[in-house]
């Protein structure tokens, strides 16, 4: 479970081809050539030799000690193809690794053959920092220049990396939906900070660190500091300053972290120093951790190490890491052991299989509660690099081919430890990846499930009755009104006598029916009237007033007509002797004296006047235009009279209140020699003789 | 009854002086049984000139004068249509076929009315009345289309409108709209072939440059898009819509810098138009600017806070943000108002 463990284990082919490479070639930085000016150059010098005495451990933790000394060193000659060959391998070997590719690029650039190795280590830093597509280059370059021998030897390794690489061209396509956040600098530090296990509310954390100072004891094996555990709890979303959870657990050797129960009070712990390495569990007493016990030799043995569990929901299953040698399918294996029906003991532990073990290392498991879906960590070809998470699901009772977990998950450094915390979207684990405080740091993963639709918003005018809508009806026209046209008569009715206005009633008769169609009175102050005669008829037109004989007049308005306006003062005779009218409104057959219809209406109202004026004695004369002999006229105009004091008789005028006269053309009222003026001659008057 | 002694001078001078000395100007005395049909073109001339109350009541006195003036009616259903007050209209539209039952243009009108009421249904029967009374008349069968495109109904949509072109065989917004309705049929290669045909028998169809871009766009054929909605948009400047478009088609093709000068074009020339901020939320939801992508969906959803798509891409600028709390609030939110694919979005939101 060790770190230190996990490197020998993870790079062991890496490692001892490195190891055969720089044990046997060392990278000499030639002192004359480094040197450019005395200033600085003792203190540069001194750097380099730090860094290559640290580097010469061949150790992690030296590894990163040298980077310290060699950029230093840089800073005084930067263009040294050694040093930066050397720089680049410290950071390849230990942290950021994403780092050293800059370096080692550099150095062939400077020089083209820094090393016989140059390629093979530009490959590792190119993938290291996910430049895949270079990291193949190098790879090629690399093994084309290899030996047949060399290729025997080293041949397959180049390949793994270079499917490794491809394995990263395909993932960096196809990203998972994940954010990766390193947790917090309250838990991480810039030491090894790994194997995150949580309490099942997730507000607990213990996880190792091999965090020391000064003093602390420091393994040999990779020169660092031994193992550790801390613990942190979460108050809303931060974390508190971790804290070293102190003996009896932790010891002065390796003491790591491995799982928590889900009531947070049973702590699985690692212990490195005794029997090459086995599992513990651990009680929390109060707020303290103690009573250690180990889980039994049926899971712990004397010849493997037993790392990385997880138990399944009821704690009757163990999933966990061994590298038993027997039924191992390569390295460390997953197994699985039963815990027996008293809860006592742990059963002999299974292999899970081929299909989840590889010739590769399988390390560090986590299983879902419900045990469908199992993670490990591999180094397996399907890597991109390093450990990566993979991900099988058990389902009739078979476990399907595991599936790298993808980018940015996996990076081409090592991914390990996962844990998925119980609402599925966040979830721990930790990487050597470049971003962190340093070393392998604790990460959190929010699993972002399927990816959302980016939805772009469009719209159309798709259909054009809408955008440009027939809202505005087509009302209906106007419809054509009938008019008819007319005549205005206007004037003023007065006194003959004294000329004064006069209120009287003024009426419009149709001379064809007899019927009044009009009516309107003067008015009494002016005397001034207006009546409209429309057209298409003859109008009979009388003005009456008490007192007065009425007045007549006769309008023919053609239904041709235009508009006309006809001024006409009316005079009113008072009923007194020697008063007169034109009854213009009675007609009679062409040279004859019979009566037309259209006259009744005047004579009427001549009947009217002797109801009114029971006294009074009518001339009714006849008169006549010259034309024709006088004895003719004189006929005629005597004949016409008594034709209009016959019909007067007849509306029942007493015989002896009417005189009938023919005046022939004696009494013109205009001008014979124009048809106006014999039509205006040719006329009935009726004269008051008494009253 | 009375003769009318209503004066009506054909000429818009009144001065009786000038009446009286000039003869060709004729004075016309109204004849008899007229005053509602008067009313009735008093109503006609306030609607010309928009005085629609005017009118209104011009139309009712007319009605009240004469119980069977259908034409009074109709128009006074007009007036209200003009009003938006749709359920008046439709009664005096009722009421015109009750007197009229052959009177094709009440129908439509009724129909009009239903279907600016969005009750498609209604409407629909109404202009199918009209092209059964009428049917030389193309717009009542266009209208049919409108209506069962409403409805979702394209397959006969898409038999309207053809039977609108079989009478007028230039109708350009017949073509435009079955070319819809075989867009949203799928029938992609035949939408094109109608817009363009829209397009053929008026060049100056903005829309069809629009939903011919379109259709290219859903398509894929990007470029040919960008073309349609350039000539959409040389034909009408303003046209923000077609701008809001372009600019997706240029998103589509990865070119963001076009993309996004026309998302600002759109908003420039409509500071309201919604869909526009959310797209150019989606540039820089692409860009990873997801604190200013955020802001440009919260502006989108202020402007119309039905857009369900705005929600759900806030929802994914929250979610990158690590405000998953809030992106769910948000997908939730988008679900509810329909969008499209909910589950993906709900999915992990329950936990």
């Amino acid at each position: 479970m060790r770190i230190l463990n996990k490197l020998i284990f993870l790079t062991f082919s890496m490692f001892a081809f490195f190891s055969t490479t720089f044990c046997q070639e060392r990278i000499y930085i030639d002192k004359k050539e480094f040197k450019q000016t005395e200033a600085g150059f003792n203190e540069a010098w001194k750097n380099v030799t730090k860094g290559d005495f640290l580097f010469y451990q061949h150790r992690e933790g030296s590894y990163r000690k040298a980077t310290e000394h060699y950029t230093r060193a840089l800073e005084y000659n930067s263009e040294n193809a050694e040093l930066n060959l050397l720089t680049g391998i410290c950071f390849l070997r230990s942290w950021p690794k994403e780092k050293a590719a800059k370096y080692i690029e550099k150095a062939c650039d400077l020089k083209i053959n820094v090393h016989p190795k140059a390629q093979f280590l530009l490959g590792r830093a190119y993938q290291c920092a996910s430049e895949f597509n270079k990291a193949i280059i190098a790879y090629n370059t690399y093994k084309e220049g290899l030996s047949e021998k060399e290729n025997k030897e080293y041949g397959n390794l180049i390949s793994n990396y270079i499917e490794e690489c491809e394995n990263g061209l395909v993932l960096k396509k196809i990203p998972v939906r994940a954010l990766i956040d390193d947790v917090d600098t309250a838990i991480n530090s810039p030491f090894d900070d790994y194997n995150p296990v949580l309490s099942s509310d997730g507000n607990t954390m213990l996880f190792t660190s091999r965090r020391g100072v000064d003093g602390d004891l420091i393994s040999p094996v990779d020169h660092k500091y031994f193992e550790d555990i801390y613990s942190s709890e979460r108050d809303s979303k931060v974390w508190s300053k971790a804290v070293n959870i102190g003996n009896p657990v932790n010891t002065k050797w390796n003491d790591a972290a491995v799982a928590l129960s889900g009531d947070g009070k049973k702590l699985i712990i690692y212990r490195g120093h005794t029997e090459g390495g086995d599992l513990f569990a651990a009680t929390l007493e109060g707020k303290k951790w103690g009573y250690i016990h180990d889980l039994t030799n049926k899971v712990n043995k004397d010849d493997s190490q037993e790392s990385s569990v997880c138990f399944n929901a009821d704690g009757t299953k163990m999933y966990f890491i061994s590298n038993k040698a027997k039924d191992s399918y390569g390295g460390r294996d997953i197994y699985l052991s039963h815990l027996d029906k008293k809860g006592k003991r742990w059963s002999k532990a299974i292999n899970l299989g081929p299909v989840i073990n590889s010739e590769f290392d399988e390390i560090s498991v986590y299983v879902s509660p419900d045990e469908s879906t199992i993670y490990f960590s591999s180094n397996r070809p399907k890597s991109i690099g390093g450990f990566d998470i993979f991900k099988s699901v058990y389902k009739d009772s078979v476990w399907s081919e595991p599936v790298n977990m993808g980018i940015p998950i996996n990076s081409p450094v090592d991914d390990i430890y996962l844990k998925i915390m119980p609402n599925g979207r966040d979830a721990y684990y930790c990487s050597e990846r470049d971003g962190g405080v340093g070393d392998l740091d604790i990460y959190h993963i929010t699993l972002l499930g399927p990816e959302k639709p980016l939805a772009l918003s469009n719209e159309d005018d798709l259909v054009a009755g809408i955008a440009f809508p027939d809202s505005d009806p087509i009302i209906d026209d106007a419809l054509e009104i009938k008019y008819t046209r007319m005549t205005i008569v206007k004037g003023t009715v007065s006194d003959f006598n004294t000329n004064k206005p006069l209120q009287a009633n003024v009426e419009l008769v149709d001379n064809a029916s007899g019927k009044i169609v009009k009516e309107t009175k003067s008015d009494q102050n002016t005397g001034l009237y207006s009546i409209t005669l429309p057209s298409g008829s003859n109008y009979g037109f009388s003005v009456n007033a008490d007192g007065y004989m009425f007045h007549s007049e006769n309008f023919n308005v053609p239904a041709e007509s235009g508009y006309k306006e006809i001024f006409k003062d009316i005079a009113l005779q008072p009923m007194t002797a020697g008063s007169k009218i034109i009854l213009y409104n009675t007609f009679f057959e062409t040279g004859k004296s019979n009566l037309r219809v259209e006259s009744y209406s005047e004579l009427n109202r001549v009947a009217l006047m002797f109801t009114k004026y029971p006294r009074l004695v009518l001339e009714i004369s006849g008169h006549t235009d010259n034309r024709g002999s006088v004895a003719a006229n004189k006929k005629l105009s005597k004949a016409r009279a008594d034709a209009v004091r016959n019909y007067l008789l007849g509306q029942g005028v007493s015989p002896t209140s009417l005189q009938s006269v023919g005046y022939d053309f004696k009494f013109p009222v205009a001008d014979n020699k124009t048809p106006e003026g014999r039509q205006q001659n040719r006329r009935v008057e009726a004269k008051i003789i008494s009253n | 009854m009375k003769k009318i002694s209503v004066l009506l001078l054909l000429s818009l001078i009144v001065n009786l002086e000038l009446i009286a000395q000039t003869d060709s100007m004729a004075t016309l005395v109204v004849a008899d049984n007229q005053e509602a049909e008067l009313d009735y073109n008093k109503g006609v001339e306030n609607y010309k000139i928009k005085s629609f109350d005017k009118s209104l009541e011009n139309f009712t006195s007319a009605t009240l004068k004469k119980s069977n003036f259908y034409q009074a009616f109709y128009n006074r259903g007009n007036v209200q249509s003009q009003l938006k007050r749709y359920k008046e209209a439709i009664s005096d539209y009722t009421e015109v076929i009750k007197i009229q039952p052959s009177y094709a243009r009440a129908y439509f009108s009724r129909g009009m009315a239903y279907f600016l009421m969005k009750d498609y249904k209604s409407a629909m029967d109404n202009f199918f009345t009209a092209s059964t009374l009428d049917p030389k008349v193309a717009k009542y069968p266009y209208y049919c289309g409108v209506a069962n495109f409403q409805i979702g109904d394209y397959k006969l949509a898409e038999k309207n409108f053809t039977e609108a072109i079989r009478i007028k065989n230039d109708y350009a917004f017949a073509y435009n709209d079955r070319g819809s309705a075989r867009r949203n049929l799928q029938n992609y290669d035949g939408a094109i072939a109608d817009y363009n045909l829209a397009i053929k028998n008026d060049p100056a169809m903005a829309i069809a440059f629009n939903n011919l871009g379109s259709v290219q766009r859903i398509t894929k054929d990007y470029k040919k898009a960008i073309i349609s909605y350039s000539s959409a948009i040389r034909l009408n400047p303003t046209y923000f819509i077609a701008y809001n478009n372009r600019g997706s088609a240029y998103f589509e093709m990865g070119n963001l810098i076009e993309s996004i000068s026309d998302f600002e074009k759109a908003i420039s020339l409509n500071a309201k138009y919604a869909p526009a901020y959310n797209n150019i939320g989606l540039l820089l939801l692409k860009q990873k600017k997801y604190q200013e992508a955020s802001t440009q969906f919260t502006k989108a959803i202020e402007l119309d806070t039905n857009f369900a798509e705005a929600y759900g891409n806030r929802g994914s600028s929250k979610e990158m943000l690590h405000d998953f709390d809030g992106a769910c609030s948000d997908w939730k939110k988008a679900a509810s108002l329909g969008i499209e694919n909910a589950d993906l979005y709900l999915k992990g939101c329950e936990k």
